[in-house]
């Protein structure tokens, strides 16, 4: 009931802020984002190899077709990046990097563009405070259409960045083709700043899945393949991990620590599914790094990769 | 893990009492932590397949049908069932029934070249069939239906191969009384790749030209990267009506062109690799 209200409250701030034009400092900010489901191409191993395992991949093993969330230009007139090339290595696995603001509104328009399976899709996000028509979670004879977009149609989702919404989440497909499509990579973070919060330098993102049998970070496996993050002695850095699917993963960056939960510095970290959380430091020791899944057969199975920091 | 566990053929002829002309193979199915790998395999009538858990995770081996299933499998814990009838079986793990596999299982097999092969070379398909075949037809498609190509003798461990020329890509499989194998594609390399680059400001312009013509085919272009671990693709176009296609690239490293099949992906044929012109200074 208090969400509720709070996002009742923020909305006749909204209309005050025009009609006053000026008598409230500060409105609501709202931030829009164009995503399809759209059928891709998708390989694992793009160098055909596991390189600390001395491991070769043929393409037939690694390449499928699949369908992924992909963000576009407004009206879906044309694809652009997912998220920077610095987050994700410019893959469209995980889907786009939605960002927000504690107190923003978070429109996205979203169509369904499945040409591959003719599945309908949905979204379903965590973290945010949204209406039962914006939870994209399929129920027969309770849920509507945001739950069930049929290919070639479309949903506009309204969720609201409320107080307790700063950190990152993951959003996924909801609808009947749900079990489907998160094996085959329909999925993407969210990543909500606190009001007045000053973003990290640098802001990589983590996302732990099993894809095509392999143990994948943002879709690829093994050295060289999954992204490879970089940063510069001095920059504030954060990394957002979120899994969805089985398995539990721990979190690992060699070289570094960070303060987790009363003070206790940590160096690993555990997630389990559609859990997430983010991690800030301040860069202060150059090298090539790993960072892995310490469970040691995922790191085997290729949720390992490279962290560059050059001074 | 997947990859790590492929199918590996352990002839064990003599090892058992077999009719005469079949000589039973093993193929082994590894078990990782969260899944069968490979996944799917084919084998021939008689064959056997053999399971074994690489994981610290308890697993079964369970057919969906009720034919076969294995008790409950610790770490190197095996498991082998052997299949005598051509048909598809669907497996799973009882205890994490997210993990799922396949037996196919043919009265034919046939293999063929894993690489593409050059046009005007030959290609060279060898297979086994079930006891009891003793002539095989080979049986090839290339675009307009499958026709008889080859008849192939099945000798006295059920082994048989065929030799033919290679003119185009093509799909083949063997037929007896029994029934077919299943389809073996062979990629027939018909088209060379002409890499050039030029410097152009601080970078390099690589052209690629593919003959005989190919409007419309894919080409990737990949760079060396040691952080990458070996050839890295930076950027893919389309070749243009005169079947080129121009990428701009950074100056002094090296690089290659690839063709590939429409998947952008899967490699046709990969150029020599060259070192990009330097940066002026």
């Amino acid at each position: 009931m208090t969400r509720r209200t709070s996002f009742s409250l923020l909305a006749a701030v909204g209309v005050i802020a025009v009609f006053a034009s000026g008598a409230v400092a500060r409105a609501s900010t709202t931030r829009t984002y164009w995503v399809a489901a759209v059928p891709t191409t998708w390989n694992v191993v793009p160098n055909e190899k596991d390189a600390i395992g001395g491991m070769m991949y043929d393409p037939a093993q690694t390449v499928f077709p699949t369908v992924v969330y992909r963000r576009y230009s407004a009206h879906w007139r044309k694809p652009i990046a997912n998220a920077p090339r610095s987050a994700t290595d410019g893959g469209v696995i995980p889907g786009p990097l939605l960002h927000a603001r504690v107190g923003d509104r978070v429109v996205v328009h979203f169509k369904n563009m499945d040409t591959l399976r003719h599945d309908p899709h949905s979204m379903h996000f965590h973290g945010v405070f949204y209406r039962p028509s914006s939870d994209g979670a399929y129920v027969p004879g309770f849920s509507g259409k945001d739950a069930d977009v049929k290919p070639g149609q479309t949903w506009t989702y309204r969720l609201l960045a409320a107080k307790d919404s700063a950190g990152v989440w993951p959003y996924h497909d909801h609808s009947p083709s749900m079990m489907d499509s998160l094996a085959g990579g329909l999925y993407g973070e969210l990543s909500i700043f606190r009001k007045h919060e000053k973003p990290p330098d640098r802001e990589f993102v983590v996302f732990f899945t099993m894809l095509h049998g392999f143990m994948t970070v943002d879709g690829r496996a093994f050295v060289g393949n999954t992204p490879i993050f970089r940063a510069k002695v001095g920059q504030r850095v954060q990394w957002d991990v979120l899994t969805l699917g089985d398995d539990f993963h721990t979190f690992h960056v060699h070289g570094h620590r960070w303060v987790g939960p009363g003070g206790i510095p940590q160096d690993t970290k555990t997630v389990g599914p559609a859990e997430s959380f983010r991690v800030q430091w301040r860069e202060d020791n150059p090298g090539t790094w790993l960072y892995h899944c310490h469970v040691e057969q995922h790191m085997m199975d290729g949720m390992i990769g490279l962290y560059r920091v050059s001074r | 893990m997947i990859g790590r566990a492929l199918v590996t053929s352990a002839a064990v002829a003599g090892a058992l009492a077999l009719p005469a002309g079949a000589a039973a193979d093993t193929a082994n199915v590894g078990i990782s932590a969260s899944m069968f790998g490979p996944m799917q395999v084919s084998v021939l009538a008689g064959d056997t397949v053999a399971w074994q858990n690489q994981s610290l995770r308890t697993h079964t081996v369970t057919s969906r049908d009720g034919s076969f299933s294995s008790p409950r499998l610790g770490l190197s814990g095996s498991f082998s069932n052997r299949f005598s009838t051509a048909g598809t079986f669907a497996y799973y793990c009882q205890i994490h029934p997210f993990m799922t596999g396949e037996v196919d299982v043919y009265p034919l097999l046939l293999k063929g070249p894993v690489d593409p092969v050059s046009r005007g070379g030959q290609v060279t398909l060898e297979g086994r069939a079930e006891a009891g075949t003793s002539n095989v037809q080979i049986q090839a498609d290339s675009g307009s239906g499958y026709t008889d190509v080859a008849t192939a003798a099945v000798d006295g461990t059920g082994a048989f191969r065929a030799t033919m020329p290679a003119i185009a890509t093509t799909r083949y499989r063997a037929v007896a009384a029994a029934g077919a194998s299943p389809e073996v594609q062979v990629i027939v390399m018909d088209r060379n790749l002409t890499v050039r680059a030029s410097r152009r400001g601080h970078k390099a312009l690589v052209r690629v030209q593919v003959s005989p013509r190919d409007p419309g085919g894919i080409v990737v272009l990949q760079l060396y990267r040691r952080e990458r671990f070996g050839w890295w693709p930076v950027a893919r176009r389309k070749l243009d009506a005169s079947s080129r296609a121009v990428f701009l690239a950074p100056a002094g490293v090296r690089a290659r062109a690839v063709l590939t099949l429409r998947d952008g992906w899967t490699p046709v044929v990969t150029s020599k690799a060259l070192r990009l012109p330097r940066r002026r200074h």
